[in-house]
């Protein structure tokens, strides 16, 4: 393989890892938890931002030419650590006002204003972030201690990215799985009967948003290492929908479906059409893109609204629960109640 | 004249603007419940009808200002006839049809973009002739923006409160089934509902464009930001509620620009955000079951 070759196989591969670690952030708050979190993407936004300016070290060492807050030159994997941090932080203070509407929908337009406020803020005041300019010459981790080639540093790269893939996967699948992630479901399903348990709510979907936010974060972080870079046009609200539409098409509140979602959608879609050479003109590019996904999305719900690989009914504690009743689930419990 | 109340007069005709955008919204939210998110490129739409009446074809602005509501209603009633309302029958749920309506609105906003590409487009208008009163100077456009805009709402509070379709809107707002065992043809009035909000939804376009002076294909899709915080202000789905919100975001926006013109784009949503604390559900929060609410 050519470098260019193996260069573009390596931004795939690193793009995915970060995608899927965002995928199952937005199925863990939107798949599981029912929140319609079309703020999204500024949660992998300031994962981006925190992990950048904590190892582009002080702004005034760097001449001046961009401006930030915060700035720090911290060992590897700690920007990675504190932008993931940093999303969770950050869904804390929006969940805690955006989460007070009582219908799901109404939350997710407040989330949607507030993503828009994230731009505007950023872009209004460079001082924060350098603004619409945004940070560039982000240092890679461990790049100066290894001295490789490009090729050969995309490849540890992959490494590096597949491992915090992994560990992320393993997280989130131990989450799903748990008791709170059933909990979750419940929030989705019925937050009446989930109260009638003695859960609180309101408590419940905010921590189910700021894990999400964490892993939003996490995948922020790790795009930013890897491309050096990091502005407002990284992070659009459009990609918000991206994701959520990848979720939806792989399976809502399945790990599995996710997965393959994102991979078909951000991996063969939104890459397959990118870099085709036939599209050159890159407004064209992105207005296809557009209107595949947006076509895409509306078959799915009509055709398999489940999704490629829809979530399995939950079978878990029935001999606990009641075997007789025949009751094998949260979700049944509480559509029991609600009758 | 000071700067101040200068910037009330700008408050003005920038709320009277939102004023189309989020009465339109609304009054669709409310009879339907669908968040419809493709009314940002709808707005655009509204823009670009008005462009080709007014510079490609040489109408006054006003014409184009018609031109431009009219595309808006019938691009509006079109997506509910052929997409969003096969969609309710099928019983999808309503979240679904909300990331549908982006959807549309991705669709939209890629073909505008196709069609029209990235440059900015400025109407051709009349020289201005400028109006002073109260200390507040306003062109003849912007007067006639405001004025327009009183007009219509009070049209729309007529049409709900005293004629037989605005009962009917009622009626199907706050209970589908009750209305339709009552004989109300309940699909009609949800789709005039939807020919009602497009036709403000491009009214609203086509005014912000003016008191903007320029647009391209992303101007809709901002300006929907700007109108649901107007209308989630407001309570979604309450008419004079949004009209309110309408009212104190443009105030508060042109008074802000006076501060600074960076804190502009940021109060709108500074408002909304301290709005969600203090009231999550509206300023007139619906009715459980929401619903277009005139009492």
């Amino acid at each position: 393989m050519s470098a260019a070759w193996q260069y573009y196989v390596i931004t795939l591969l690193v793009f995915t890892g970060a995608n899927l670690i965002a995928g199952w952030s937005l199925n863990l708050q939107f798949g599981l938890g029912g929140i319609l979190n079309f703020g999204f993407i500024i949660f992998q936004g300031i994962g981006g931002y925190v992990a950048a300016v904590l190892a582009l070290g002080p702004a005034s060492a760097s001449g001046g030419y961009q401006h930030y807050i915060l700035g720090a030159m911290l060992p590897w994997p700690l920007p990675l650590v504190a932008g993931a941090a940093a999303g969770g932080l950050l869904a804390l203070l929006v969940g805690l006002v955006a989460l007070r509407p009582r219908r799901i929908d109404y939350q997710g337009m407040a989330l949607l204003t507030f993503a828009l406020i994230g731009t505007v803020v950023i872009t209004d005041y460079p001082g924060i972030f350098n603004g619409d300019a945004g940070l560039v010459n982000i240092p890679k981790p461990l790049g100066g201690a290894l001295g490789l080639g490009v090729v050969s540093y995309g490849w540890f790269f992959v490494a590096l990215a597949a491992i915090v893939t992994l560990l992320a996967y393993l997280l989130v699948r131990r989450l799903t799985n748990s008791p709170w992630g059933r909990q979750a479901r419940a929030l989705r399903e019925s937050p009446r009967a989930l109260a009638s348990l003695g859960v609180n709510v309101d408590a419940k979907r905010l921590q189910v948003f700021v894990v999400g936010g964490v892993f939003a974060g996490l995948s922020g972080a790790l795009l930013v290492e890897f491309i050096g870079a990091w502005a407002p046009g990284s992070w659009t609200t459009d990609e918000t929908f991206f994701y959520l539409v990848a979720v939806v098409i792989g399976g809502s509140g399945s790990l599995a479906g996710s997965t393959l979602g994102i991979v078909v959608v951000w991996t063969v879609i939104f890459n397959g059409v990118q870099y085709l050479p036939l599209f050159s003109y890159t407004t064209l590019a992105e207005a296809i893109q557009i209107v595949v996904l947006g076509l895409a999305f509306i078959v799915f719900i009509v055709v398999r609204p489940a999704g490629l690989i829809p979530e399995r009914a939950q079978r878990f504690g029935a001999r606990r629960l009641d075997a007789r009743s025949g009751l094998n689930s949260a979700a049944e419990v509480a559509g029991g109640l609600e009758q | 004249m000071s700067t101040f109340t200068l910037a009330l007069g700008f408050g003005l005709v920038t709320s009277a603007s939102l004023m189309f955008g989020a009465a339109g919204f609304t009054i669709q939210f409310g009879v339907t419940n669908i968040f419809n998110l493709a009314y940002g490129p709808v707005l655009t739409v509204g823009m670009y009808a008005a462009y080709v009446l007014n510079v490609d074809l040489g109408a006054s602005i006003w014409v184009g200002l018609a031109g431009g509501a009219v595309a808006g209603a019938l691009l509006s009633w079109f997506l509910n006839q052929c997409i969003f309302a096969p969609l309710v029958r099928r019983g999808v749920s309503l979240w679904a049809i909300t990331i549908v309506t982006f959807s549309v609105a991705l669709i939209l906003s890629g073909i505008l973009l196709a069609a029209a590409g990235t440059p900015t487009r400025i109407y051709t208008e009349p020289a201005y002739r400028s109006v002073s009163f109260l200390g507040m100077r306003l062109t003849t456009q912007q007067c006639a923006i405001i004025a327009l805009s009183v007009m219509a709402m009070s049209a729309l509070h007529a049409l709900l409160r005293y004629t037989r379709l605005g009962k009917e809107m009622r009626a199907t707002a706050a209970n589908p089934e009750l209305a339709r065992t009552s004989g109300i043809q309940t699909a009609r009035v949800t789709s005039i509902a939807w020919l009602i909000s497009g036709l403000f939804c491009g009214a609203a376009g086509v005014t912000a464009a003016i008191n903007l002076t320029a647009f391209d294909t992303t101007t809709g899709s901002t300006l929907l930001l700007v109108i649901v915080a107007a209308a989630v202000f407001g309570g979604v789905g309450q008419p004079y509620g949004a009209m309110l919100g309408a009212f104190v975001i443009g105030m508060a926006t042109e008074l802000a620009a006076l501060v600074s013109p960076s804190l502009k784009d940021v109060i709108a949503f500074a408002i909304l955000a301290l709005m969600l604390l203090v009231r999550p559900n509206g300023l007139i929060p619906a009715p459980s079951g929401a619903g277009v609410g005139v009492s």
